[in-house]
């Protein structure tokens, strides 16, 4: 930076831009995680992180409150962004404060266990054989017992682990950032196999007829066998990283990537079969729900396409949308960045808001006059 | 507005996050040593305009006699000063504007590396999300270098510099070598008004970026060390090194004359229980300094010796 002693008036100017400009960045925090949790349905009640540093548990029926329970940690690391899981009544999921989290039906806290050096967890857990696994950004995935919270085995990557695991028949099978997609013994934490995906993996495997269903942010989507880990197929027609987990039904899996597209992939080639555009990165998982596919999209809509490559409608709720959509029936659970999560009804023309309960209002209830389609 | 920010991104975003992502992709993951090379190259595709700055100053400063005569004949005609001023401009190939190039240039470069940082070492699982946008589908090899590694030496350069071990290091490295740019950047004033505008520059923008850094990503740090690095190098290069052996040698006499006047003082305290504190003896010292040349005085003073304002202490008591 100079400023020439030929110009004291234009220094001043100079200086007075330059603060501004440094002010006006410095002014933007590096990052602050909302989170991005799903929910999960269990009888009459659904189970969510909000973006308000909460834990909710809320009536499928009415989108009324039943309980909350609020996070440990740091206010600024209070975020859930992975999708909870739910055994014998109880649910377990991580939080971004580092925190493993055990519930009873009511709220209460059966156990929870700071895991690792206490570094964020963004993806959620998979209960197998009465473990609970579930990965960290420290680089490790850790197994705890389901009833107490006792570590079981850890399981070291080489970067973090902000895949939510697949647990099938004594193996769990999750991503990590380090390109590598892992298959892992329930029982001891030993590995089964390991492939190299040429990128980081976030997304939750997709365990389908003896096959692991995943992609990478090298923008190439796999099919590998279950057992040893090979590739059956690979998909390169993306623009973009596939992040979110994939969905299957009948002969075609969807698979999810942040150039905005859903591809519809035959399952057995692994070739193109059509495609779902929307007009933003679609980061969640999609999946299907009355012979269609659905998938929320970070241009704050909901896109829904026949399973036969057929119509295409959306409901615009008009805020981003980064979770993966929850079907339950005909009816679609869609956590939103307004703070809100909706039930949406499917019906022949598009979809119908039933509910919507955001977590950041006093007494969060049916929206009625604020529909979003 | 949505334009210009699709400019700012495809103009100077996107290029910076894909080039400092391939760099850490080429320099064996290394996050620190990506920005240092980032650093050079910019810096080197600016050197033309740094010589032509440099130069511009060397002929400002051969002008600056004639630019007092002329001050002097035209004080009372503001029109025809100026009007002699560019002539004299002209005659040495001066462009009044040129110091400006390099600022121009690199005002952009050190805001859209703030935010290309920001972008390349995503903190949050959102921000990883949006990197991806920013990443050149043609470029392979950059989504295979995602996540990038911000760690260098001790330093984590995605996180803020006061978050840091040695919270103050990159900010006095930046603000230091900034002062030394300064040094060497600048030139005699030919008034006494430019004299203060210098002055003030010269402490107040190295000391103003040094409080700025805690507050910024110590990658940007980082950059703004290496960059100034550089400039003096290429400064020194091109206009000689003068400033620098000045200052080394006002520094060694600062040195030299602060080691001779402690054994003073100590011989002082211990020579009689009668005299006032050294501080007292300062203070008396320079009340007499400022009744022949104030501005002296306070070169002379100490550091840490402030001029208490009249009958403070007394308050105080």
């Amino acid at each position: 930076m100079k400023f020439s002693p030929h110009a004291p008036t234009r220094s001043p100017l100079l200086l007075a831009l330059l603060v501004v400009g440094l002010l006006l960045s410095a002014c933007t925090r590096i990052g602050i995680p909302e989170g991005w949790s799903s929910p999960v349905v269990d009888g009459d009640t659904l189970y969510v992180g909000t973006m308000d540093g909460d834990f909710r548990a809320i009536e499928l029926e009415s989108g009324a409150k039943i309980w909350d329970f609020e996070l440990e940690g740091e206010e600024d690391r209070r975020a859930v962004y992975g999708r909870p899981a739910v055994l014998d009544g109880k649910v377990y999921f991580g939080g971004y404060d580092g925190v493993m989290y055990a519930l009873t039906q009511d709220g209460g806290s059966l156990w929870d266990r700071e895991v690792g050096d206490v570094s964020p967890m963004v993806g959620g857990p998979a209960v197998e054989d009465g473990v609970v696994m579930i990965g960290s950004s420290d680089g490790t995935f850790y197994a705890f017992d389901a009833g107490d919270g006792s570590l079981e085995w850890t399981f070291p990557t080489g970067n973090r682990v902000w895949s939510t695991p697949a647990a099938q028949d004594g193996v769990v099978y999750f991503g990590s950032l380090d390109h590598n997609v892992y298959a892992v013994n329930v029982s001891d934490g030993s590995e089964k196999w390991r492939f190299d995906a040429r990128g980081g993996v976030t997304a939750r495997p997709l365990l389908h007829d003896g096959r692991v269903y995943v992609g990478s942010f090298a923008s190439a989507f796999y099919a590998l066998d279950a057992e040893t880990g090979a590739v059956v197929w690979r998909f390169d027609g993306a623009d973009s990283w596939f992040w979110g987990g994939a969905a299957a039904s009948g002969d075609l899996v969807f698979a999810p990537s942040l150039d905005g597209v859903v591809y519809a992939l035959d399952r057995l080639s692994g070739e193109l079969v059509w495609t779902l555009p929307t007009r933003g990165p679609v980061i969640g998982a999609p999946t299907v729900v009355a012979g269609r596919l659905a998938a929320g999209s970070s241009d704050g809509r909901v896109w829904l396409r026949d399973l036969d490559g057929g119509d295409v409608r959306s409901c615009d709720i008009g805020s981003r949308i980064r979770s993966s959509i929850t079907a339950h029936g005909d009816v679609l659970l869609v956590a939103v960045t307004d703070h809100s999560l909706r039930a949406l009804a499917v019906t022949p023309s598009g979809a119908d808001e039933k509910w919507a309960h955001f977590s950041n209002r006093g007494n969060p209830l049916a929206s009625g006059e604020e529909k979003a389609c | 507005m949505e334009i210009l920010g699709e400019i700012w991104n495809g103009v100077i975003i996107r290029p910076m996050i894909n080039s400092l992502v391939l760099l850490y992709a080429v320099f064996f993951s290394n996050f620190g040593l990506a920005i240092i090379t980032f650093t050079v190259i910019i810096r080197a595709g600016m050197i033309p305009l740094s010589i032509k700055q440099s130069r511009s100053m060397k002929a400002m400063s051969a002008a600056q006699p004639k630019m007092k005569e002329l001050q002097e004949r035209y004080k009372n005609d503001r029109q025809k000063l100026s009007q002699e001023t560019m002539k004299l401009y002209r005659e040495h190939g001066i462009n009044p504007v040129g110091c400006l190039g390099p600022l121009v240039v690199q005002m952009p470069i050190f805001l859209g590396l703030f935010w290309a940082l920001r972008g390349t070492l995503p903190s949050t699982p959102e921000r990883l999300a949006d990197l991806s946008k920013h990443l050149y589908s043609w470029l392979p090899m950059v989504h295979e270098a995602v996540p990038l590694d911000g760690t260098f030496l001790f330093l984590d350069l995605a996180e803020y510099s006061s978050a840091n071990p040695l919270p103050f290091l990159l900010p006095v490295l930046v603000g230091v070598s900034m002062f030394v740019m300064q040094k060497m950047t600048t030139m005699p004033s030919t008034t006494p008004q430019q004299e203060s505008t210098n002055r003030m520059m010269l402490w107040l923008m190295p000391g103003m970026f040094g409080v700025f850094t805690l507050n910024f990503e110590a990658g940007l740090a980082l950059y703004w060390i290496v960059s100034n690095v550089v400039g003096i190098v290429i400064q020194g290069f091109v206009t000689g090194w003068a400033p620098l052996v000045d200052l080394a040698k006002s520094i060694v006499n600062f040195g030299r004359s602060a080691m001779t006047q402690k054994p003073a003082a100590e011989g002082a305290e211990d020579s009689s229980e009668e005299e006032p504190p050294a501080r007292e003896a300062d203070k008396d010292e320079n009340d007499r300094d400022d009744g022949q040349d104030g501005r002296r005085s306070n070169r002379n003073r100490p550091k840490g010796a402030r001029r208490r304002a009249p009958g403070r202490r007394n308050r105080r008591r």
